[in-house]
């Protein structure tokens, strides 16, 4: 090893006073140690770097890019199809300093997957491809020389191995005269630019061609203009203040930094919600309470994008404006608007931190489609509204005129009002439905790859797997002793949870046996690793993306019946009284599941319904070779079981409604297109009790393992919290409600929910439901953190009316769960467990990565209805269908009204979008609706539309007749169901009709719609779907039990 | 994570030593005459001066006891050491403090019963400081107290620790240890392993402690054979001229 110095020298200090550079000496190590990572070579050591990602030997060439390439196009590398790339350290290290941080780490991290075969040589440690920098010789001319030095060694590497005729070298560079002296000790090294070689090897139509010419058109646009000095006279932008003016305010506290949301229902309007801990005004220095600072306008905006994060300059008290409150448009309303709430703080953007900088999808104008593949600049329109228009340069945009594609931003030019972008790839046409749902993940940031050849090969198999002998030491043996069994909705794969109840002598034991995933998931595994990245299964409307492997979530870590299974068991000893808490205790076992019921099932046990029909439906029964005496008394204990299961559930709920948990409508809204679970028509759309048992036995667990880790591991348990909502959420809920003389004391959960409990109107149900739905609206959202020093430290749980609580119960399907899982045992399993327990930063940063993803996956599911409602309403038949609405809100131009049929919240617009029409009867029919001149007046609690020949008033909670009607006007934005009223008269209660008739489930409809698809496609295709996903007879409707399930549980 | 600028997924540092190495250790015994021993060690870009007198007598009577020798140590840092000139090169708190450390250090490893009612001073000032300071500064004493010929029970043999990614880094420079880890700085008496010095800044979870720490004494073993092949040479080059 040989050591050389390096001089480096840190650029000028901001803080401290001006006293030059400052120029540092650092070592620097040469070795003759470092590996060449080819698969072939026998001579380097190889195990002194990551085996992982080595050049293997299939690969016909290397390709090794230069600085200036990897610098401007390692987006092109990153394509997954260009394999063999051999990054010098010279050109990674110019990424990530000259360019950007985060662009290195996706570079990197797209060139750590194994069969990339690519490989990071750090050329400048190794002693033949080093040499110091001579002092006349400029950084590019360096950099250069170094590139040349690595490309000759790995040639001579290649020869000495004698592959020469096997593998090639291929250098790429954009100035491939500066290299030529290469080939004169090198003659068969091959040195070509990007360009060449992808259209040599890719061929000039690929994708991966096409994204490389949408760089170049960008790069060589971007000269530099004249930069104007504060305002651009075309736009109205304001440069951005400079990085020592923006450090400096930030530290003063003038100004506010945070992320800014574009209002979705008012597309003017932008909050950014503060990070630093004070504002203060610049007149007078008080600080003002917390709230989400309003960005009002385009202009203010100033060319920042939903989802950065930027610095807000607070504007003068007197040009404070307020929250529009006419209902939700799509347009840009710039027109001054008279209804306002009041002023709030109210700010512009004078820079921006941290561009967001996803992938977006966005799809062609209408307009564009020239006929030759000539190279043109478009404005592209994104599916998420929020977004402007991307201006990209490309030559596709006739081929892709009905696709979806992925675009990504590149700058923002203070004199153009529009973004500069660039195209990436597409993803399918618009209308298709694994498109849309393609775009919805890569809109929320989720990830679909399928699971690594290194995850699976690290798990055991799961057709050969059995207990082993150290375990059964281990753990203690529940199987013989313990009736244990689960209840999940049909056709449910992952078993996370079963439970047992034992009548003892003096104590009542509860069981609640958890899958134990902690022993196969280790932490620092490959698993682990991906299972944290995606910190939750998504379920979509129609298919779900599991967090582990098939083998583990369905098989192995599944509790699935009449098959011996890891466990983790809270055991916990009532008294057989009044089920109070005597003893508790937590240990890893073996158990064996003796029945896997669903729902329905349990609800017949506890019903009493008869012991054959019973048998009937569990197939453990049904299918076992007993005799019918064996038969009858394994049903007893079941039955008794269940029932006593139920008992303690009901006197836990009890105790916890004493202590304030607040029963919220959580389905309807959550899911706000899906409805409640319903098998068929006949069953009443009633959340059947065992449900609530088992929510109740649930939380129960959660509940003793959060007292737990947080008293054994007071600075890093992972806990879920649920804080209070400020007052002032409540408005909403407190106006509706006096509507009808009810009044909502919101002071604490307990009296929150004793007052919904009262609000009841005995001949509408709805009412109560719409005020729950508001009250669910008006909550915050929970979320994971630390009980470590670093949490903002609302450890509660508002909702469910419990001071400590954790998710612990669903390590299959929750990150969280499996963490809290190894929290949990290394408290009661010391010996055992080595898995490493986050300290309380690393801790609180993966919770809000799991914060983000469960946030991501929801907006997923959600959209992801939306997306087969739309379709399914876009049905020529059943346009324009007619239901039943409730009013729950009163606005300026119209009402909120909700379809509990379908789910759909929506405005009902009775103002049009001049200002001038409204919504009245004809005069000769009064039963048909037009738009003539008119004038709204509206106060909270009714809105009366007059015009010369008539009038009619809505109030609060009446019933209106609506018209479901789907806008499919713009292709490129997702489908957006709304409702129109169709009789301006409310409508008198139907005395029941509408419980009986049931709910139209998703379920129906996609199956609707699944079955006009196949008409108009093969097949086989579909077929093929089915198998790909591992899709089974009652689908969608597990997929929708699940998400109930989640709803009631996951708050 | 910012980890990988001071790990890289090869395995090399951020001046391309690999976990385990230590820099290069090059030193000069016996360059000031004046003094009854003294050390020049240079480690990596470290550069630490030692020097040692005595064993003499007392200056007060408060030092003075009757069955061992009183060992004084200053501990000071030069003025143009760091990057940025240093206000002041001793008296602060820090120096101090190490100061005392170094001093209980040696008291334990230097057969102090030999001299009563004796006195020995020990004097190191960094001229250029690149990281492990109090490492180097303990390896420079050592080879000084030698060259005086004050009976010693074993070298002391120092290096600096720090944990990255999971993996222990052993001889920290100037960079790493404003690094992301906790930083554990380990002085052993490397024949029986016995610890003489230890002091761990920012927090090291129980359960790595024991990892970090045996590297550490690693570390010190390979100082150890480095400083006894400097002294037999050194002893050879004296004998010849």
């Amino acid at each position: 090893m040989k050591k050389v110095d390096r001089t480096v020298i840190l650029p000028l200090s901001k803080r401290r006073p001006r006293r030059g550079p400052i120029s540092i000496i650092r070592e620097h190590y040469l070795r003759d140690d470092i590996p060449c990572r080819m698969k072939q070579c026998g001579i380097c050591n190889q195990e002194l770097s990551d085996t992982q990602c080595m050049l293997t030997d299939d690969l016909s060439h290397y390709l090794l890019p230069d600085v200036n390439v990897v610098e401007r196009f390692h987006e092109v590398l990153e394509y997954p199809t260009l394999r063999g790339l051999i990054i010098t350290q010279t050109a990674s290290d110019n990424l990530k300093y000259s360019v950007s941080y985060t662009k290195f780490m996706r570079f990197m991290k797209s060139l750590s997957v194994p069969s990339k075969s690519s490989v990071h040589f750090p050329n400048e440690h190794q002693l033949e491809t080093y040499v110091e920098q001579e002092p006349t010789e400029t950084i590019d001319d360096w950099e250069q020389k170094l590139t040349m030095l690595a490309a000759k060694w790995y040639y001579r590497h290649i020869e000495m191995l004698g592959l020469v005729d096997k593998v090639k070298l291929v250098l790429i560079t954009e100035e491939c005269k500066d290299y030529a002296e290469v080939l004169t000790s090198c003659p068969l090294i091959q040195i070509s630019t990007l360009s060449e070689y992808l259209q040599s090897h890719h061929g000039s139509s690929s994708s991966i061609y096409e994204l490389h010419q949408s760089l170049v058109a960008v790069q060589t646009e971007s000269k530099d203009e004249e930069v104007p000095k504060g305002q651009s006279s075309i736009t109205g932008y304001t440069e951005y203040l400079n990085d020592d003016q923006l450090e400096e305010g930030i530290e003063k506290g003038s100004l506010v930094t945070g992320e800014i949301r574009v209002s979705k229902f008012h597309r003017n309007e932008a909050f950014v919600k503060p990070r630093n801990s004070r504002i203060y005004t610049d007149i007078a220095t008080e600080p003002i309470a917390k709230q989400d600072v309003l960005i009002h306008g385009i202009v203010h905006r100033n060319r920042s994008i939903t989802g950065d994060i930027v610095c807000v300059q607070l504007l003068d008290r007197s040009e404070w404006k307020g929250v529009t409150r006419k209902l939700p448009s799509r347009d840009n309303d710039e027109s001054h608007d008279e209804s306002c709430d009041n002023p709030r703080p109210t700010g512009r953007v004078v820079g921006i931190l941290l561009r967001s900088n996803r992938d977006i999808i966005a799809s062609f104008p209408e307009e564009s489609a020239s006929s030759n593949y000539k190279l043109e600049k478009v404005l592209v329109i994104p599916y998420d509204i929020r977004i402007p228009k991307i201006r990209i340069s490309t030559r596709l945009s006739n081929e892709l005129k009905h696709h979806r594609i992925v675009v990504r931003f590149d700058n923002w030019d203070i004199n153009s009002y529009y973004p500069n972008g660039h195209f990436v790839r597409s993803i399918g046409p618009i209308g298709d439905t694994e498109t849309e749902i393609q775009a919805i993940l890569i809109e929320n940031e989720l990830s679909t790859s399928s699971f690594t050849q290194s995850i699976l090969s690290e798990l055991p198999d799961g057709d050969s797997w059995k207990i082993e002998e150290k375990e059964l030491k281990n753990r203690i043996d529940l199987r013989e002793s313990h009736l244990i069994y689960s209840i999940d909705p049909k056709g449910c794969e992952d078993v996370d949870d079963t439970l047992s109840v034992r009548s003892l002598r003096k104590v009542i034991e509860l069981g609640v046996h958890i899958a134990d995933v902690s022993y196969f998931v280790r932490s620092g595994s490959y698993t682990d690793r991906e299972a944290r990245e995606r910190s939750t299964t998504v379920y979509l409307a129609d298919r779900r993306y599991d967090m582990l492997p098939a083998v583990l979530s369905s098989n192995l870590c599944s509790l699935l019946s009449n098959v011996d299974r890891y466990a983790v068991s809270v055991l916990c000893r009532l008294n057989p009284r009044d089920f109070s808490i005597e003893s508790v205790s937590v240990r890893r076992t073996i158990i064996r599941s003796a029945y896997k019921l669903t729902y329905e099932v349990a609800q017949d046990l506890f019903e009493d319904k008869d012991d054959k029909y019973i048998i009937d439906s569990i197939p453990e029964l049904s299918e076992s070779k007993l005799t019918p005496s064996e038969l009858a008394k394994k049903v007893s204990d079941l039955r008794q079981s269940i029932k006593k299961l139920v008992e303690i559930a009901r006197v836990l709920r009890e105790k916890r409604n004493r202590n304030g948990a607040v029963e919220l409508e959580g389905v309807e809204v959550k899911i706000q297109m899906t409805d409640k679970d319903n098998i068929d028509d006949i069953i009443p759309k009633k959340v059947l009790e065992v449900h609530e048992t088992v929510a109740e036995c649930m939380i129960f667990a959660n509940e003793l393992v959060a007292k737990d880790i947080s008293l054994h591991l007071p600075s890093k348990a992972l806990l879920r919290s649920h804080a209070a909502p400020p007052q002032d959420q409540f408005s909403l809920l407190k106006s509706c409600a006096s509507a009808r003389n009810y009044t909502i004391d919101a002071r604490s959960n307990f009296k929150l929910a004793q007052s919904l409990n009262k609000a009841v109107d005995v001949t509408d149900p709805e009412v109560n439901k719409v005020l729950r739905m508001l009250a669910t609206q008006a909550m915050i959202q929970a979320l994971y953190t630390s009980t470590g020093p670093g949490s903002n430290h609302h450890l509660s749980h508002y909702g469910l009316g419990i001071k400590h609580y954790t998710h612990f119960t669903s390590p299959i399907r929750r990150y969280a769960d499996l963490l809290v899982h190894r929290q949990l045992l290394s408290i009661y399993d010391k010996g055992r467990s080595d898995d490493v327990i986050p300290d309380d930063s690393e801790l609180q940063r993966i919770c809000e990565h799991m914060n983000d993803k469960k946030r991501a996956a929801k907006r997923a599911q959600l959209e992801s209805s939306a997306l087969f409602q739309g379709l399914y309403f876009l049905n020529a038949s059943r346009a324009g269908t007619v239901t039943e609405a409730i009013v729950y809100n009163i606005r300026a131009n119209g009402v909120m009204a909700y379809s509990p049929r379908y789910g759909i919240q929506s405005p009902v617009y009775f103002k049009d979008k001049s200002g001038r029409l409204v919504l009245s009867p004809k005069v000769d029919d009064p039963n048909t609706l037009n738009w003539i001149e008119g004038s709204i007046t509206f106060n909270d609690h009714s809105i009366k539309v007059t015009t010369h020949h008539s009038s009619f008033t809505i109030s609060l909670f009446d019933h209106i007749l609506v018209s479901v009607k789907v806008d499919s006007t713009s292709p490129a934005h997702p489908h957006k169901i709304s409702l129109e009223l169709n009789q301006c008269t409310p409508i008198k209660l139907s005395t029941g009709d509408h419980q009986k008739e049931g709910k139209t489930t998703s379920k129906d409809i996609i199956k609707v719609l699944r079955s006009e698809e196949e008409a108009k496609r093969d097949k086989d295709t579909s077929e093929m779907l089915s198998e790909e996903y591992k899709q089974q007879e009652h689908t969608l409707y597990t997929i929708i039990n699940k998400m109930h399930y989640i709803g009631i549980r996951d708050y | 994570m910012a980890d990988f600028e001071y790990l890289s997924p090869e395995g090399l540092r951020s001046d391309g030593r690999r976990p385990q190495e230590l820099r290069v250790l090059s030193c000069n015994i016996s360059h000031c005459l004046q003094a009854d021993g003294s050390a020049y060690l240079q480690q990596g870009n470290t550069r630490v001066i030692a020097t040692v007198y005595g064993p003499h007598d007392v200056s007060r009577r408060s030092e003075a006891q009757h069955d061992k020798a009183f060992i004084n140590c200053q501990f000071s840092m030069a003025t143009f050491s760091t990057s940025e000139r240093k206000k002041r090169p001793t008296g602060d708190k820090s120096c101090l403090e190490t100061s005392l450390a170094l001093k209980k250090t040696f008291e334990a490893a230097i057969l102090t019963d030999t001299y009563p009612h004796s006195k020995i001073d020990i004097f190191v000032q960094i001229l250029q400081s690149d990281g492990s300071d109090k490492a180097v500064s303990i390896n420079a004493i050592t080879m000084a107290l030698i060259d005086a010929g004050i009976p010693m029970k074993d070298y002391v043999c120092a290096t600096s620790v720090t944990l990255i990614n999971d993996t222990p880094i052993v001889d920290l420079n100037y960079f790493e240890e404003r690094g992301p880890g906790p930083e554990l700085i380990v002085g052993t008496l490397p024949k029986s392993g016995k610890i003489v010095f230890l002091q761990v800044n920012s927090r090291l979870h129980i359960d790595n402690m024991e990892k970090v720490l045996k590297e550490g004494m690693n570390g010190n073993q390979r100082v150890h054979t480095i400083l006894d092949t400097l002294i037999k040479k050194h002893l050879e080059k004296s004998i010849l001229t």
